[in-house]
């Protein structure tokens, strides 16, 4: 990161934090300040372990995400406003018709800790030799895709869907 | 911003029958749609960001890396080659301990 950027996330932060300090709970500042530190914590790791393409795009995804939640946040509050307005009429957003979706894509930014002891039975059950030879075989055959089987695995698991 | 490549996520056979005997089990216990819900999870996943879970080690033929990641209720080992970007899933995706599979 470049010195003025990083002056400018300071800034930012510092400003954010000001406003946080303006929030009449306390409790409530802190539990933000905390989430927001883990989730900048967790946002730096993980564009620290892509390429500089990837992670533009990725924070592009991630801004285009949070403008579309905020969007749908707002569109919410505004259909609660208009329905105590309207004498508790559902307006067409609040029935669903026009409310933005929320992204589809923001679920891949979410890690699930792999448990230790899972971690440590993969290591230990490691064959090299196999998995090497499985690799090849993916090579040579070019392997399947999850489209080749998907359809396959939806009528064994769901047969009456 | 133009989206990145994706990586080219591959199957095994062998995962696919683990696959199969999986699926029949899940709706056994009444997890089928969870566990078609993860797989469809893991595999948009290992297009987009297969950085996701954790890398276990180096292959030491290949020029790759074993990673394991979880999408509850499974985990999922896989092969990545970055300089291909390339997805190789050749071990079997097991159920998450505890998750009732």
């Amino acid at each position: 990161m470049s010195n003025h950027e990083k002056k400018r996330y300071s800034a930012m932060n510092t400003s954010f934090q000001g406003e946080l300090a303006r929030l009449a709970n306390p409790t409530l500042a802190a539990t933000i300040s905390q989430a927001t530190t883990k989730l900048a914590t967790s946002m730096a790791e993980i564009l620290a372990s892509v390429s500089p393409s990837d992670a533009k795009w990725l924070l592009s995804l991630v801004l285009r995400t949070l403008v579309t939640e905020i969007d749908t946040i707002n569109r919410t509050a505004e259909s609660a406003v208009d329905r105590r307005l309207d004498g508790g009429r559902p307006s067409p957003e609040s029935a669903g018709a026009g409310a933005t979706p929320p992204s589809s894509q923001a679920g891949f930014l979410v890690k699930t800790p792999v448990p230790p002891e899972v971690a440590q039975r993969a290591l230990r059950d490691f064959d090299e030799t196999e998995t090497t030879e499985r690799i090849r075989q993916i090579r040579e055959s070019g392997g399947l895709v999850l489209s080749d089987f998907y359809e396959e695995l939806e009528q064994l698991i769901l047969p009456s869907e | 911003m133009d989206a990145p490549l994706p990586y080219h996520v591959s199957y095994s056979e062998h995962v696919h029958e683990i696959l199969r005997a999986l699926g029949l089990h899940a709706r056994e216990v009444g997890l089928g749609k969870q566990v078609l819900a993860a797989i469809r999870e893991i595999d948009s996943r290992l297009h987009i960001y297969p950085q996701f879970g954790q890398p276990l080690r180096n292959l030491s033929v290949e020029p790759a890396q074993l990673w394991i990641g979880v999408v509850d209720p499974l985990v999922v080992q896989y092969v990545l080659d970055e300089s291909r970007r390339q997805v190789m899933v050749v071990h079997p995706i097991t159920p998450l301990p505890g998750c009732g599979l």
